[in-house]
């Protein structure tokens, strides 16, 4: 307080000559309201009421009042009525062009002395009367998002300076979360809330995280645009890395970026496959090629890598060299270098060290035993085996392969496959997939983090191990489809059973899901109970004795899946 | 509405506009500056004030030369109907 002092004769003089000002200025608005020609010039003449009622107004009452210069009282003047005023001035399209730089005008100046005041908890409004009532407050703050949120449309230059101050006042966010905004405007306050991400923990990096908080929910909804933020090496780096996001929104991005876009989109294959590439070099850069990847990146890789696995799977057959996306499908073609098959190695194992991701890419391998098993044309029955191969050596420890492998022979059992490729008909994401599969095919991915939050207790899975998983992924899915596919059993000139014992095995199969996945552990990823693995094998059994037995030799007797089962288990 | 009395009706309407544009630059807030110097009050809230008032002062100028410039305007459409005026007239006589 010692720098603050007044004269009491003369403040009262001053307030005497502000309540003159004031009302000569009210005269003034009201008498150059009748003529739209005057209407810029009414604006300044607004702005300079605003302005003294605002900050003048209040000072002069408690120092004639006799209290110190040490409180903050806000004017009479109702801020949501004249921002309106401001919004219908502007709407009534005068034929003045310079009113859009009066408007500019106004919006900074109430930027700066509204948000400020937001920042500090003070009422936007300065009657006290109505600042404890929510709707009061609600419908100034909707006035003044709403003039905001017009001038960042309308003007680049404004928009581009509050993206600036947005890491500086997160309340400007939540103010501008209650407006229609442009997923440009999130994506541009995304990337600069990522440049000025505050790494000590405390009130600063708190209001940061809940900007990105609303500015990541808010680009949800637009995959094209969640993809482009991710092409932004800091938004990368600080997905893999700043403590403070929310992960299961980080999640959501990156499968709506990775996977909703070319789903939406085929063009955008070829972004999302050079967004992949940059994934992989940043798990090899220091220090993520130490401590991976943040859980919320994590998962969402994991999730969406069902997605690009076929065009590149093809390449992880020469295990020294480079791995090759290539795409010959909708959109341009495209070849392109993932990295070496070190460098995909050691992502895959980013991804690995949580639990979400682990659960995610056992699925993955799952699904591709089946689609293999399928003869589905997006991958062979040797692409399985080396996909799990690189799963093996990207896991960096024993736990995390049998995670791994628990995770797969539990998507086998239960049938909670994810998604492979991009072609996926809504037939097939409506019935051929899990939840976690339609989740990803679809809109919402919410249900990911059910995957995120899961643990596997390394305790119950020791059974668990890749060559076994592998025989019963297999397994499973080629009885599953001996049981399905009428051709096929033709085609192996197998007797065609009757319709109950087909009934019966399909009920059986139904009966392994069941043992797999009992009610009272649907919250674990433990390792489905042996008996699920003996009903499995009776129904192996039943189908040699109905004719299958060349088609499931054909399958389980692969050299390369023979190949896995003589590998060492432990990590390299 | 006669091209005459068109050119009367935007005269009045300059002639409004360059008053306001008067009264603007005569209003009593410019008085404030002058009586709210540091012999009156200091420190970090007058001073926000007193810039405030700075910025606003610089908006009000701007705003009485836009209203000059709005009548210079509507003044030379005024002209533009006392020619029309002229022409209907030498065509009628």
């Amino acid at each position: 307080m010692s720098n603050l002092g007044y004269d009491p004769f003369r403040v009262d003089l001053l307030a005497r000559r502000l309540d003159h000002a004031v009302a000569e200025l009210a005269e003034l608005a009201t008498a150059g309201d009748a003529d739209p020609a005057a209407g810029d010039a009414m604006h300044a003449v607004r702005l300079t009421q605003y302005g003294l009622e605002l900050h003048w107004r209040p000072l002069l009452r408690r120092l004639t009042t006799g209290d110190l210069l040490r409180g903050w009282h806000g004017s009479g003047l109702d801020a949501a009525t004249f921002l309106e005023s401001a919004a219908a001035d502007r709407e009534r399209r005068w034929p003045v062009n310079r009113f859009d730089s009066a408007v500019g005008e106004l919006v900074d100046d109430v930027l700066v002395a509204l948000v400020a005041r937001l920042d500090e908890s003070l009422p936007l409004a300065d009657d006290d009367t109505w600042a404890d009532d929510p709707a009061t407050l609600a419908r100034r703050h909707h006035a003044l998002a709403r003039v905001l949120a017009r001038r960042v449309l309308d003007d680049p230059d404004f928009a581009r300076r509050v993206v600036e101050v947005i890491p500086r006042h997160p309340t400007l966010t939540l103010l501008l979360a209650t407006a229609e905004m442009p997923s440009w405007f999130h994506a541009a306050a995304l990337r600069e809330l990522a440049v000025h991400a505050g790494w000590e923990a405390g009130h600063e990096m708190q209001q940061q995280s809940v900007a990105a908080e609303v500015h990541l929910r808010a680009l949800l909804p637009d995959p094209a645009a969640c993809l482009q933020l991710l092409a932004d090496s800091g938004v990368r780096r600080w997905f893999a890395h700043w403590p403070a996001l929310d992960q299961e929104l980080v999640a959501d991005v990156v499968v709506a970026g990775l996977y909703g876009a070319p789903t939406s989109d085929p063009r955008l294959l070829r972004a999302g496959s050079i967004a992949l590439h940059r994934f992989v070099e940043l798990a090899n850069d220091e220090p993520f090629d130490q401590r991976g990847f943040r859980p919320g990146l994590s998962l969402g890789l994991a999730a969406t890598l069902g997605g690009y696995v076929p065009t590149f799977v093809g390449s992880l057959r020469l295990q020294h060299g480079w791995v090759f996306a290539r795409s010959r499908g909708p959109g341009a073609p495209y070849d392109l270098a993932l990295g070496t098959y070190d460098d995909v190695t050691d992502f895959v194992g980013a991804l690995l060290r949580h639990p979400g991701g682990r659960a995610q890419l056992g699925a993955l391998l799952a699904t591709l035993a089946r689609d293999a098993v399928a003869d589905r044309p997006h991958v062979e029955l040797d692409h399985v085996a080396e996909f799990a191969e690189l799963l093996r050596r990207a896991a960096d420890n024993e736990d995390a392969e049998l995670a791994v492998a628990a995770a797969a022979r539990r998507a086998t059992l239960t049938g909670t496959f994810t998604v492979v490729g991009f072609a996926v008909s809504a037939a097939t994401t409506a019935t051929g997939t899990g939840p976690l599969g339609r989740l990803v095919a679809g809109r919402g991915v919410s249900l990911l983090n059910d995957a995120a939050r899961r643990r596997v207790s390394t305790a119950t899975i020791d059974a668990a191990d890749f060559e076994h998983v592998t025989f019963v992924m297999l397994q499973a899915a080629a009885c599953r489809r001996l049981v399905d596919d009428a051709d096929l059993r033709r085609r192996l000139g197998m007797d065609e059973p009757p319709a109950e014992t087909l009934d019966e095995l399909a009920a059986q199969l139904e009966r392994v899901a069941e043992l797999a996945e009992p009610a009272e552990a649907a919250d674990e990823l433990g390792v489905p109970s042996a008996d699920a693995e003996l009903v499995l094998a009776n129904v192996e059994d039943r189908l040699r004795v109905l004719g299958g037995g060349a088609f499931l030799d054909e399958v389980l007797g692969r050299p390369t899946v023979h190949d896995l089962t003589d590998r060492p288990l432990s990590a390299d | 509405m006669s091209h005459h009395l068109r050119a009367v009706h935007l005269r009045d309407r300059a002639q409004r506009l360059r008053d306001l544009a008067v009264r603007i630059e005569s209003s009593p807030v410019h008085d404030l500056e002058r009586l709210a110097g540091d012999d009156t009050w200091f420190g970090p809230r007058p001073e926000l004030c007193r810039t405030m008032l700075r910025s606003n002062l610089h908006q009000l100028h701007r705003a009485a030369d836009d209203l000059r410039w709005q009548a210079w305007l509507l003044e030379q459409e005024a002209r533009q109907h006392d020619a029309h005026a002229v022409l209907e007239a030498s065509r009628g006589g």
